[in-house]
């Protein structure tokens, strides 16, 4: 009798912690339960949860682990992973990273399926490993170390030629890449994104300085959306503040998320102080990150009233996503001054009726001078 | 018995032939004429949280991870602390240690920084608070190949969240972000590698 009545306690007390965390579970946010499912599908080995790296003298190949998609996921709001990945622990040699690439196939077959699955794939350095190798304290802790992000629109890009990212083949990278769907919804399915890093050890060069901007806009802290406030931080803009607000010189509060409604309109943004150009160099490579809605993306020297570089957009005709956001490659460059000052102007066209989330943000990379004596330094002697 | 002798020799094959993880060595660079120097953190003279003199001797034959923070951080250094606090109870053997420099010299006296060890409940052996002369600090920073700034005016009050993990030769095995859970995983694995070798 006192076993069975143990019992009833025990099944009663099971119901009302499975109830309990079903209802916890429902009132989380898209992203949030997409965090946890991943978790639990990659955890109980239900999908495929290792990444797979391949690399030899030319390529480094990542295959993701498997991304279940049954939802629709905007950005930052899909199944996502991420891993360290170092070329040779044991070797010290140094290479050049020059192109990257990311699609998105079907696990089972290795086929390519739209690229409309791929939110995006980042990769971080190691400030401390990647600047203190050549002593270049003064570098660690001053910016987010990302090298960069590809996103959905741009999924392939490389340097020009002759130029290269340097790292040391026992150089540790955080890479992650998380999944997008902002369409399908009568159906479920898995996929995988495949990274390629193409890289070289020629001795021919010259390095590459990453820096990124982004579109900043004032709001008043009584006036934001909370419950849409669910933005994990270093996804599109890489700094390392919570839900990507900041305070100005002024004391004002800046954002770089906000929604977009149903119209078209134009931001604008100085990007001096990002940019804190010291000296006079050349800009090779730009890589746009935006989100759909997003038309046009400028970058202009208002000194002299000139445009660096539009990112025209193209947006898909019949569906949510971006088609194409063509980057800016040049051997020769464009000359950057630490007297001038900068600008973004972004132009966004939300054509539905549903607020869409918007940021825009760019990977610039620059001549790095500095570097570049010092590896023709490290070439001689070794 | 045959059996269980040729089981007990397949697995040794086996475990054998798994290849062993082995973690770089990163205490080198680049000097201004081009050629790779490696060193040692094998020379520093710091205070610890009970005032006593701790040096690199105390750290000799020991693995250690070693990061920078001042008390009265309000943004990164509480998720640090619980994050290392965590590591401190994981790793309980004597072999390993903890070093926190402190960035804030002003502020945080001896008693400033024993009474925030007393909060860690982390045993003063295990984990040490360390404070030195502005030269001393910007030399060991320089060692974990890191920077800091503790001036204080317009908030450039700063150091990273990342740690070094130091092996018992006294040389540098990787860093790692101690607010990413990847990278805390990573450590901890790490760490292992360096107490089985």
């Amino acid at each position: 009798m006192i076993v069975k009545k143990w019992h009833k306690i025990i099944f009663l007390l099971f119901c009302l912690v499975i109830t309990s965390g079903i209802i916890s579970y429902l009132s989380l946010s898209n992203r949030h339960q997409a965090i946890i499912k991943t978790y639990a599908l990659h955890s109980l080995n239900i999908i495929d949860s290792e990444w797979i790296k391949n690399d030899n003298s030319q390529n480094i190949q990542l295959t993701s682990p498997t991304f279940h998609i049954d939802n629709v996921y905007k950005s930052m709001e899909g199944p996502k992973a991420s891993t360290y990945y170092t070329l040779d622990t044991q070797k010290d040699n140094l290479h050049w990273m020059t192109a990257f690439k990311i699609k998105a196939v079907d696990p089972k077959t290795n086929n390519q399926l739209s690229n409309d699955f791929v939110c995006h794939f980042n990769i971080d350095y190691q400030d401390q490993e990647h600047h203190g190798k050549w002593n270049l304290f003064d570098r660690v802790n001053k910016q987010y170390p990302r090298l960069i992000s590809l996103s959905h629109g741009i999924e392939n890009i490389q340097f020009p030629k002759g130029f290269g990212f340097p790292f040391f083949s026992n150089e540790k990278f955080f890479i992650t890449s998380q999944a997008l769907n902002h369409n399908i919804i009568d159906t479920t399915f898995n996929v995988k994104h495949q990274i390629e890093i193409k890289h070289s050890d020629k001795r021919t060069f010259k390095p590459l300085f990453p820096k990124t901007i982004y579109m900043m806009l004032p709001f008043k802290m009584d006036a934001i959306d909370i419950s849409k406030n669910d933005i994990p931080a270093n996804s599109c803009i890489p700094v390392e503040t919570k839900n990507h607000t900041y305070l100005n010189e002024k004391g004002e509060t800046l954002s770089g998320h906000w929604k977009i409604f149903k119209e078209e309109k134009a931001y604008t943004y100085n990007t001096t102080k990002q940019l804190a150009i010291k000296d006079t160099t050349t800009l090779h490579q730009i890589t746009p990150h935006l989100h759909p809605f997003a038309k046009k993306f400028t970058l202009k020297d208002i000194t002299t009233n000139s445009i660096i570089y539009t990112c025209n957009v193209t947006n898909h005709k019949n569906s949510i996503g971006l088609t194409s956001t063509p980057s800016f490659i040049s051997e020769q460059g464009i000359t950057m001054y630490p007297s001038h000052e900068y600008e973004l102007e972004l132009i966004t066209h939300n054509t539905i009726e549903e607020p869409q989330d918007m940021m825009a943000s760019l990977f610039l990379f620059f001549y790095d001078k500095e570097m570049d004596l010092k590896i023709k330094t490290y070439y001689h002697e070794n | 018995m045959k059996t269980k002798v040729s089981i007990m020799l397949i697995s040794s094959l086996f475990v054998c032939c798994i290849p062993k993880k082995e973690l770089p060595i990163l205490s080198n660079y680049i000097d201004e004429s081009g050629v790779k120097k490696t060193y040692l953190i094998d020379e520093f003279q710091f205070t610890n949280q009970i005032g006593e003199s701790f040096t690199a001797k105390n750290t000799k034959n020991k693995i250690h991870i070693a990061n920078f923070f001042f008390t009265s951080c309000p943004s990164i250094c509480p998720p640090m602390r619980e994050r290392l606090i965590d590591i401190a109870t994981t790793f309980k053997k004597d072999e390993f240690l903890i070093l926190s420099f402190t960035i804030d010299l002003k502020n945080d006296s001896i008693s400033v920084l024993n009474n925030y060890s007393d909060a860690t409940s982390i045993s003063k052996d295990k984990w040490v608070f360390l404070k030195g002369s502005t030269s001393e600090l910007s030399e060991i920073a320089m060692k974990f190949k890191t920077n800091y700034s503790n001036t204080n005016n317009s908030g450039d009050f700063y150091h990273s969240s990342y740690v070094a993990l130091i092996d018992t030769k006294q040389q540098i095995r990787g860093f790692y972000d101690i607010l990413n859970d990847k990278a805390i995983q990573l450590l901890k694995e790490d760490i292992e590698i360096l107490l089985s070798e």
